[in-house]
């Protein structure tokens, strides 16, 4: 990008062209000599088109793989409609089915007989999440109250989870919530297990496409053995003994690095941050955990057979995805681990750009991109618009939401959480790079 | 086994039907005979008889009957066909032949099963269709012809003697297929109707091919945008695909089909479009020769490019800009394209059917990205394996093109290399099963699936249509269940 | 191409219905004969596919007419593979209709079957295989499975089927039809010719039966056990049958009562179906067959009041009429003229393939009087 060399000398940080001029702090083009990044965790401005959903998506989005416990949405009955799919993943939600008459007369009854109706058709079960939406959030329901009443009634246990959609800038508070919900209710409930001497958690890993199996088994050939991956696979007993491990590997710091911190403080648990995607940060992730459980040789092994195994494939890929121009829009946290993959493709990171992501996020961006790439937070669909028209790249990442409309632009679109399969690892790494060049290579671009 | 029996009855899954192979092993194949030229035995044939192109044609005129001069299975054969695959009455008449006409000939079940079907049924056009044992005996059936009119206006006098049209399309089954003979009939309408008027329609001709109704509908659809009048020579539209709205005119007659009037006409109009190269481009080129109309033959409009050059013809022809409706199709085609991608790049498909269909069936694939590993012709033609290979070679593929081959060596070819979607007409189902791949059911035999007939492949909204076939059997198969979900 | 998988017959083995051979006659073979070619393909056929276990080879107008001799080809196919071949010389131009098929069908192959068993005894059943109940069904095509309610019956009252002809057959099978101590004729249009050859050459005697409809099923086991002296058992099972339809049956009847209908099908169907019909409560109005000989007519007019219509090989336009002067609730029929009824407005119901079978039996007889049901009661016929 021939515009941005010529100022690369500048002292003064540049605008980033697409932005509202509004917003014009919430973006930054990287220069050396001037370290600043963009505002963040603020409120979205109204009236734009923004890509952010509420703090109810984000507690969905971060308990709703909590096994064996039932998941009752406290609402009128359609945040539980939606809530129904997290991840494309579609789980069983239950309703208060909040109408008129409760908003008058309040819901707190009808929360507390539903709470005993359920746990007497659902004994099996270990406790009761109850998600509290806007509705009953402002006309000031005691849910707390609600929920331990119940809990006397029945001995169920009955867990609010305070997320109406109005809390909080964006889907991260509900993130946040949900770690919180996580530590004050389920973790560290039983002491009775003695920790394994390679026990580990990953914090923040969702299980995309099958993402975890890959991070397991590359784990488990190093010789480690992850116990929970908060919250991809966790029931109420493996978050019961959490904090019986040896380490925690924070995977998503915006969502893991709550938990890991008061892990830490309340249990003394360690932990390390570490990604599996791309070979590069697969590599330093295994190698830091042979370090730590002094298991170099085993996890050098590993890193050496997993390079083989895709190093002539990805040289294929790479000669044909190099140079390519990328715009990438992620949701948090990952901003910074994702684009290390594009640039070890050879790909070039024109934009990199965050839903929800938090100070530090962008700041390992801007450590990780070229001088010149846009760092940006919260873009809305105008914004992404005037992206493509002034960039013109060949292909661009980020949510379901933003790919049709890239699409009418004619620009192909990759979608993160990804549709085929595990990115993490090896393996992943090549479903990755191959899914680039699937939508790159669509004959229906050259039809246009 | 003492249970009651409920009112539903019983079903299919209480029956329990267990498949057995024939042998407990898997038998190989040997080898040497896979490949349909180096063996005599045809296994699985992909294409049918001659007759039966020339009745489908024949069905396509208005108020028109094929006579089948021959056996009375060369008959029913066909129309349980037709009834299979559109759900819907065929009206074809028969010579029934039996040991007299085969020492003898079949003059005298002609003349009287002609004057039968004209004096109970009152057509407007008869397709005298023969049939192999016609040919062989050797019926003189140009001069049969004269003899049957001459009855009939001894019966009917000049005027209603002379009414109903007669066209005689000769379809020896071992000369060709079905492809053969809709291509021969097509001709052979046109050469005994179509006039001269020395003064131009300004319209077009098309000769479809052995499409769906929904075709035919989607190309009226194109030329009414484009604000074109076309004479469609057969027009098979409102013939197999008709509405229940009794009381019925007796003798049930469907109400559409090409008017004689019209095929009369065809000799003045602008240019002739045969869509299919093998089934009606004869009929174009003999328009070309006697009466320098100009013939576009071929390829069918299937996806986007092939549409494309239609629509630029027909503009170039008759000077009338492509509109911006037609143009939104195309664009919400690409669109779909798009939003499909992932589903289709890169995946591996076999086709296999009749030769133009195919032909337009695998540019489509290509232009989805998609990799065509198998091609099959189930009827060979001159220009076939060129034809796939100047489409494949523009995407990079290298797909096995069988022209004219069977079932049974496309099967065993499927299972020597990765694929994941064939594409198809029903006579690939076991195959489909075999393989565990899913079958998208396209063009003319789909008999086990229903509605397939009414909706189009063609055209820019045909695309969208296969397209979403093509990726909704995609999902339903090999995807994970809690990956389809959701899209 | 028209041969393969047509609807209806069904079998265990999927082989039949997987594969068609062909021998792809070309102008070539018209003029210089289709012998060599057929032998090749043969050969090849069987080598492609050693599990098959014999070959039936069939003729068609184009080979009956060039004349070639395909018994020959059979012969030395059969020497060089030693395989059980036979051809069945039927060209499509012989006879007024696929009766005359059926005809060929059952003398050449019982000609060829005995043949067969005089060269080579190893294939007929053995001594010690024979039991004294063993009875063979001739006219049974399974269509729609009905052989999985049919057999389970004989079964019941101690009778072993040693096959159907033919129906999930294999040749092996077949070989053995004379073996039988008895035949039971159902299909008796088609087969009751090959019935009567065996009755001759092997001294094997046959009944004739219908195994369509309550009243028609029972008698036909009733015979059966009357002639194997199994009466006890056969009543025992007929009861046990009787009261498992019985409430599912009341509940058509219930909804059938004088309904109309008018039946057109190949041969004895027609008269089966009267019968079945009767027992339906509903009223049998008018009748026509494609093929049936003189001795279904006799039949036909036995079972039906005066009044009815009958009418042999209707064409088109006189199904047409007979509908509009009948206007019956219900036309049975096959799938050429079916739609041809649907568009007319007259609900159908396909009895020669069946909609959803087996028709057969008791159990059977549920889903014909449900499949009717469902189709006279279907809403499409009132928004009309």
């Amino acid at each position: 990008m021939s515009m941005l060399k010529e100022t690369s000398g500048c002292v003064m940080p540049l605008r980033v062209p697409f932005l509202d001029a509004a917003r014009a702090e919430h973006g930054t083009l990287k220069n050396i000599a001037v370290p600043v990044l963009p505002a963040c965790d603020r409120r979205t401005v109204p009236g734009v088109l923004s890509q952010r959903a509420c703090a109810y998506y984000g507690a969905r989005w971060f308990l709703a793989p909590l096994k064996d416990v039932v998941h009752l949405v406290h609402g009128p009955i359609s945040c539980a409609y939606y809530g129904e799919t997290v991840r494309k993943k579609k789980y069983t939600v239950f309703s208060t089915d909040i109408t008129e008459y409760e908003v008058i007369f309040g819901g707190e009854g009808k929360l507390l007989g539903t709470l005993i109706e359920l746990a007497h058709r659902f004994p099996g079960y270990r406790a009761v999440l109850v998600y509290v939406t806007c509705a009953p959030g402002i006309i000031g329901d005691d849910v707390q109250r609600a929920c331990r009443q119940a809990e006397q009634a029945t001995g169920m246990r009955c867990v609010p989870v305070n997320c109406p959609g109005f809390v909080g800038p964006s889907q991260a508070a509900g993130h946040e919530i949900g770690a919180r919900v996580l530590l004050d209710h389920f973790i560290g409930r039983n002491d009775d297990v003695v920790p394994g001497p390679y026990d580990v958690n990953i914090l923040g890993e969702y299980d995309v496409m099958g993402d975890l199996k890959v991070i397991r088994s590359l784990l488990a050939r190093v010789g480690i053995n992850v116990v929970s991956a908060v919250t991809g696979d966790v029931s109420v007993d493996s978050l019961a003994r959490a904090h019986r491990v040896q380490l925690n590997v924070v995977h998503c710091r915006r969502t893991g690095g709550l938990i890991a911190e008061e892990m830490k403080r309340k249990y003394g648990v360690p932990f390390i941050k570490g990604s599996f995607f791309g070979i590069t940060e697969t590599n330093n992730a295994l190698r830091r955990l042979g370090e730590w459980f002094n298991l170099r040789e085993a996890a050098e092994a590993v890193i050496a057979a997993g390079e083989a195994s895709v190093s002539r494939e990805i040289e294929r890929f790479r000669r044909e995805l190099a140079g390519k121009r990328v715009g990438l829009f992620f949701g948090g946290s990952r901003i910074g681990s994702m684009l290390k993959g594009y640039r070890e493709l050879g790909l070039e990171v024109l934009v990199a750009g965050s839903q929800f992501g938090g100070q530090e996020d962008y700041q390992a961006a801007w450590q990780d991109v070229k001088p010149g790439t846009a760092l940006v937070d919260d873009v809305n669909e105008e914004e992404l618009i005037r992206f493509i028209r002034q960039y013109r790249p060949d292909v661009i990442a980020g949510g379901t939401r933003e790919k049709w409309t890239a699409h009418k632009l004619g620009v192909p679109f990759t979608v993160f959480p990804q549709e085929s399969g595990p990115y993490a690892g090896y393996s992943g790494f090549l479903n990755f790079a191959r899914d680039i060049l699937a939508v790159l290579k669509a004959p229906v671009w050259q039809m246009i | 086994m003492a249970k009651d029996i409920p009112i539903e009855g019983i079903t299919y899954q209480q029956l329990a039907i267990k498949k057995m192979p024939l042998s407990e092993s898997y038998v190989p194949r040997d080898e040497t005979l896979i490949p349909s030229g180096n063996r005599t035995v045809v296994m699985n044939p992909c294409r049918t008889c001659m007759p039966f192109g020339a009745m489908f044609a024949g069905l396509g005129m208005h108020r028109g009957i094929p006579f089948v001069q021959g056996a009375q299975g060369c008959t029913t054969y066909v129309r349980y066909t037709f009834c299979r695959i559109f759900q819907e009455p065929a009206s074809i008449a028969n010579a029934s032949f039996h040991e007299d006409a085969a020492v003898f000939g079949g003059r005298k079940n002609f003349k009287h099963g002609l004057r039968n079907l004209v004096v109970r049924y009152k057509p407007d056009v008869i397709t005298v269709v023969t049939t192999c044992s016609s040919e062989i005996i050797g019926d003189d059936m140009v001069s049969f012809i004269k003899e049957a009119r001459k009855l009939l206006v001894k019966e009917l006098g000049e005027e209603e003697g002379n009414r109903v049209k007669l066209v005689l399309v000769n379809t020896p089954s071992f000369a060709g297929s079905h492809v053969a003979g809709y291509d021969r009939a097509a001709k052979a309408f046109l050469e005994t109707l179509a006039k001269d008027r020395s003064t131009t329609n300004n319209k077009v001709n098309i000769i479809p091919g052995m499409l769906m109704p929904g075709d035919i509908r989607e190309i009226k659809h194109m030329l009414a945008e484009m604000g074109i009048e076309a004479h469609i020579l057969f027009d098979i539209s409102d013939v197999f695909d008709t509405p229940l709205m009794p009381p019925q005119i007796m003798p049930y007659y469907p109400e559409g089909g090409t008017r004689v009037a019209d095929v009369e006409d065809m000799g003045n109009s602008l240019a002739t479009f045969a869509l299919c190269r093998n089934e009606g481009g004869l009929g174009a080129r003999y328009l070309e020769q006697k009466f320098e109309i100009p013939a576009f033959v071929g390829p069918l409009p299937i996806g986007v490019k092939y549409t494309d050059l239609f629509l630029q013809r027909l503009s170039q022809v008759t000077g009338r800009e492509v509109p911006p409706s037609l143009k939104k199709e195309r664009g919400r085609l690409l669109d779909f394209m798009a939003d499909t991608l992932h589903h289709t790049m890169m995946k591996k498909a076999a086709v296999f059917g009749d030769p133009d269909i195919v032909t337009g069936i695998t540019r489509f694939v290509c232009e989805l990205g998609m990799e065509p590993v198998a091609v099959m012709s189930g009827t060979a033609t001159k220009t076939f394996t060129e034809d796939i290979e100047e489409i494949v070679s523009e995407f990079g593929a290298k797909p096995l093109i069988l022209n004219g081959s069977d079932l049974f060596e496309f099967e065993e070819a499927l299972k020597e290399m990765p694929v994941e979607v064939i594409i198809g007409n029903s006579k690939g189902v076991d195959i489909s099963k075999e393989l565990g791949v899913p079958l998208v059911r396209a063009g003319l035999f789909v008999y086990d699936r229903v509605g397939y007939y009414k909706r189009p492949i063609i055209g820019y909204r045909g695309g969208e249509r296969f397209l979403a076939d093509l990726v909704n059997a995609i999902l339903d198969y090999g995807y994970p269940g809690a990956r389809t979900e959701q899209l | 191409m028209h041969t393969w998988a047509l609807p209806g017959k069904l079998t265990n083995s999927a082989f039949n219905r997987r594969y068609c051979f062909v021998t792809d006659m070309q102008e070539k073979d018209v003029v210089f004969g289709g012998v060599k070619k057929l032998k090749n393909a043969c050969l090849e056929a069987l080598q492609l596919f050693p599990e098959a276990r014999g070959l039936i080879l069939f003729t068609t107008c184009t080979t009956g007419l060039i004349g070639d001799d395909v018994r020959a080809v059979a012969k030395q196919v059969e020497k060089e593979t030693g395989k059980p071949i036979f051809s069945i010389e039927s060209p499509g131009c012989s006879g007024v209709s696929q009766s005359r098929g059926h005809h060929d069908f059952n003398h050449q192959f019982y000609a060829q079957i005995r043949a067969l068993r005089e060269r080579r005894p190893e294939l007929c059943m053995k001594e010690e295989e024979k039991t004294p109940y063993d009875a063979v069904l001739i006219g049974e095509y399974n269509m729609d499975w009905d052989l999985r309610v049919i057999l389970p019956l004989f079964e019941r009252i101690g009778v072993r089927i040693l096959c159907a002809f033919s129906g999930n057959a294999s040749i092996e099978d077949l070989v053995k039809l004379p073996d039988a101590k008895l035949n039971i004729v159902h299909c008796q249009r088609s087969a009751t010719y090959i019935a009567d050859l065996i009755k001759e050459g092997y001294d094997v005697p046959y009944i004739r039966a219908s195994l369509f409809g309550l009243h028609q099923t029972s008698k036909a086991l009733r015979e059966t056990a009357k002639w194997f002296g199994l009466e006890e058992r056969a009543e025992a099972v007929i009861a046990e049958e009787m009261a498992r339809v019985w409430p599912a049956l009341e509940y058509y009847r219930e909804r059938l009562r004088g309904k109309k209908a008018a039946i057109y099908v190949g041969g004895p169907r027609v008269w089966h179906w009267i019968k079945v019909l009767e027992e339906l409560g509903m009223e049998v109005v008018a009748c026509a067959c494609t093929f049936a000989h003189e001795d279904d007519y006799e039949k036909i007019n036995e079972k039906l009041p005066n009044g009815v219509l009958v009418i042999d090989n209707p064409n088109e336009f006189e199904i047409e009429e007979m509908l509009e002067t009948c206007k019956p609730d219900l036309f049975l029929t096959g799938l050429k003229e079916k739609f041809l009824g649907r568009k007319m407005g007259y609900a159908t119901l396909n009895s020669h393939s069946y909609e959803k079978g087996p028709y057969a039996g008791f159990a059977g007889f549920v889903n014909f009087a449900r499949d009717i049901y469902q189709a006279v009661s279907a809403p499409v016929w009132k928004l009309i």
